[in-house]
């Protein structure tokens, strides 16, 4: 293989660790962000209707 | 269809376009504007991504110790998931600069990996850190392990100095571009080095601030659903 060759490996090598990570992290972002918008809509029903998710004790 | 978040204006795709752009010209800088390496040719440009990369997880581990210090001092938590965050992001850099010096060290030395002191030290350095992140990573709201892993997070920065030194206390093959008395290279060449770490820098940075949303997020879940429990 030729230097440009070598040089065209390393980048691509280089280039797949970088857009592996950016990928993941904006997997998980937006995974967290999906998440977080569900648990708020749970608690803003609960605090509409209280009685109904859970009902006073005694 | 229901995504559960809201559309991103544009100011706030100016820093995603800033840190992308940052890393193109550099690579433009690497790829044209430097001259060929008489000896290596053009696997040489190979060491501007290397090297840039090298010195972001010295930047991203110093952050990591500093963090790590004030949030022991402070035990604000903030400082944990700064050091959480750096410390992730320079395990992704130290990746990108062994993966690229591989390379690099099969087309000079002929070799894929050797035991030189700087690699040994390198990959000593990346277990460290991960060790660090499986640690900080398990504290889930636990104080006492965010302390301990501040504790690693400190300790394991005794290795950057032993990475950057290891060239002059013990005998290697890796080449010292970046001394005490300056850059070893022509000037073109040190204009791209140059901007390939100020566009590293600005990568590092950008990928910082989603890193700390991302932590500030799932904490938020975990309290969230502790109140639904």
């Amino acid at each position: 293989m030729s230097p440009l060759d070598w040089m065209f490996l390393g980048y691509s090598a280089m280039w797949a660790v970088i857009v592996l990570y950016v990928a993941n992290l904006g997997r998980r972002q937006l995974a967290a962000e999906r998440e977080l918008a569900a648990l708020r809509a749970v608690l803003d029903a609960e605090a509409a209707a209280p009685s109904e998710v859970r009902p006073p004790v005694g | 269809m229901q995504s559960g978040t809201a559309p991103r204006s544009l100011g706030e795709r100016i820093p995603d376009w800033l840190a992308w752009a940052a890393i193109a010209g550099s690579m433009y800088l690497a790829f044209i504007y430097a001259p060929p390496e008489q000896t290596m040719g053009d696997a040489q440009r190979l060491m501007y991504f290397h090297v840039a990369a090298a010195w972001n997880w010295f930047l991203a581990f110093g952050v990591v110790c500093v963090a790590a210090v004030l949030h022991l001092r402070s035990h604000g938590r903030g400082w944990s998931r700064l050091a959480y965050a750096s410390a992730e992001l320079g395990v992704f850099f130290t990746t990108i600069c062994i993966v690229g010096g591989s390379v690099w060290a099969r087309a000079v030395w002929n070799t894929w990996w050797t035991w030189d002191p700087k690699l040994t030290t390198t990959l000593l350095l990346w277990f460290v850190f991960l060790g660090y992140l499986v640690v900080r990573g398990s504290a889930e709201h636990d104080p006492a392990r965010e302390r301990l892993a501040s504790v690693i997070g400190v300790a394991a920065f005794f290795a950057v100095p032993l990475v950057y030194f290891s060239n002059v206390w013990w005998v290697g093959l890796h080449p010292q571009v970046v001394t005490m008395q300056g850059f070893l290279m022509p000037p073109r060449m040190q204009v791209a080095l140059m901007a390939s770490f100020l566009g590293f820098t600005v990568f590092y940075l950008w990928l910082l601030g989603r890193r700390l949303r991302l932590v500030a997020i799932s904490e938020e879940i975990a309290a969230l659903r502790e109140r639904l429990t």
